[in-house]
């Protein structure tokens, strides 16, 4: 089955944003690095609503931190992006650049 | 801030109990610069978002449970047609293990193995049920099916739940769905003796009792075990969930 193609545009951003968060990936620093990167400030339902799903596709994988009395003693759900979904944002982005391949949208941009 | 705890249960009905308290923490955490009522209208905002996975997948459980005692009750499945009392200990057996799957796979997608699972033992159970006319067999087989699905469930990633412990948590599903039924039929009775003793009618027994035995009740009913059960699932994969998070955190 070819994961990539199967993952929209906002399931890419968010899995895109985790990995920018490297080791700091939880909630907050992932939805600011969304607003930070598209200028769109995500609905928290929406995004964990993503997150959920894309840890129960197998794309993600979460662990839990040690709880923090400024959480009101909860811990912090950390996430890293599993070889799968490295490997199906891979494949969705090659399509993209394959598709623009030729159009020189981006250097008209710029 | 106050009600957190009530934030941190209202998220539990739509997700795992760790899940919603990760969630509570980075809503506090992003309500320092937003404000209390930013916090609430962020905790209602996902419990809609997760509520409509759910909502969706009991909808299509409850069908699929109503197409059973449909079938059921024209006697399609193999049994005698018996339109009057469709809530047999076969029907009561059969609805739950072939709506649990598709509430699971629905819910949690193919990946989880939980509705993996769900599905092997339903099938099995359903296959055996359905396929043997003797008694022993009946109960033999599904009971066979659920000690090997609970041996397989020990596999794996959880190596340290023993086959006896999953046994258990699947009789304690049990146990609470025809707890829950038979706390629903004693509230009905209770009801009875309460209207005829307002009414002081010895009629409105006989009007209660055919409004019971017509459809819409059943439907009641059939969706108060298929609640039941569904919730048990999730709580069930819900304490798997947060015990193997507990793991890796160790």
């Amino acid at each position: 089955m070819n994961v990539g193609l199967n993952l929209g545009e906002w399931e890419q951003i968010v899995l895109l944003a985790v990995l920018r968060c490297e080791s700091n990936a939880y909630g907050v620093p992932i939805r600011d690095e969304i607003s930070l990167c598209t200028g769109r400030e995500p609905s928290t339902g929406a995004l964990y609503t993503t997150l959920d799903r894309l840890e129960d596709k197998g794309l993600l994988r979460s662990r839990m931190g040690t709880p923090t009395a400024e959480r009101g003693g909860r811990a912090r759900r950390f996430f890293t992006v599993t070889a799968q979904g490295k490997a199906a944002i891979v494949r969705a982005q090659s399509a993209y650049r394959r598709l623009l391949e030729g159009l020189d949208l981006l250097k008209e941009q710029a | 801030m106050k009600g957190t705890r009530i934030a941190e249960r209202l998220l539990s009905c739509v997700t795992t109990p760790a899940r919603a308290a990760s969630q509570v923490g980075d809503l506090l955490e992003l309500s320092r610069s937003r404000g209390t009522l930013w916090f609430w209208r962020a905790v209602l905002g996902n419990a809609a978002h997760g509520g409509v996975r759910f909502m969706m997948a009991f909808a299509s459980a409850f069908a699929c449970s109503q197409t059973i005692a449909m079938l059921w009750a024209h006697g399609i499945l193999g049994n005698q047609p018996d339109r009057n009392s469709v809530y047999t200990v076969g029907l009561l057996v059969l609805a739950p293990i072939c709506a649990v799957p598709v509430f699971l796979l629905l819910r949690f997608g193919w990946r989880d193995d939980h509705a993996r699972f769900s599905l092997l033992f339903a099938l099995v159970a359903a296959i055996s049920f359905l396929c043997y006319p003797h008694t022993g067999f009946r109960w033999t087989l599904p009971a066979a099916a659920v000690f090997i699905a609970s041996v397989t469930l020990a596999k794996g990633r959880r190596r340290n739940r023993i086959p006896l412990q999953s046994l258990a948590q699947i009789s304690y599903a049990v146990a609470i769905s025809v707890s829950g039924l038979v706390l629903f039929f004693l509230v009905l009775l209770f009801l009875w003796a309460l209207m005829c003793w307002w009414v002081n009618l010895p009629q409105a027994f006989g009007v209660v009792i055919a409004t019971l035995a017509g459809h819409p009740v059943n439907d009641l009913i059939n969706a108060m075990i298929c609640l039941v059960i569904v919730r048990v699932s999730e709580r069930m994969r819900s304490a798997g969930l947060t015990r193997s998070a507990l793991q890796t955190t160790r």
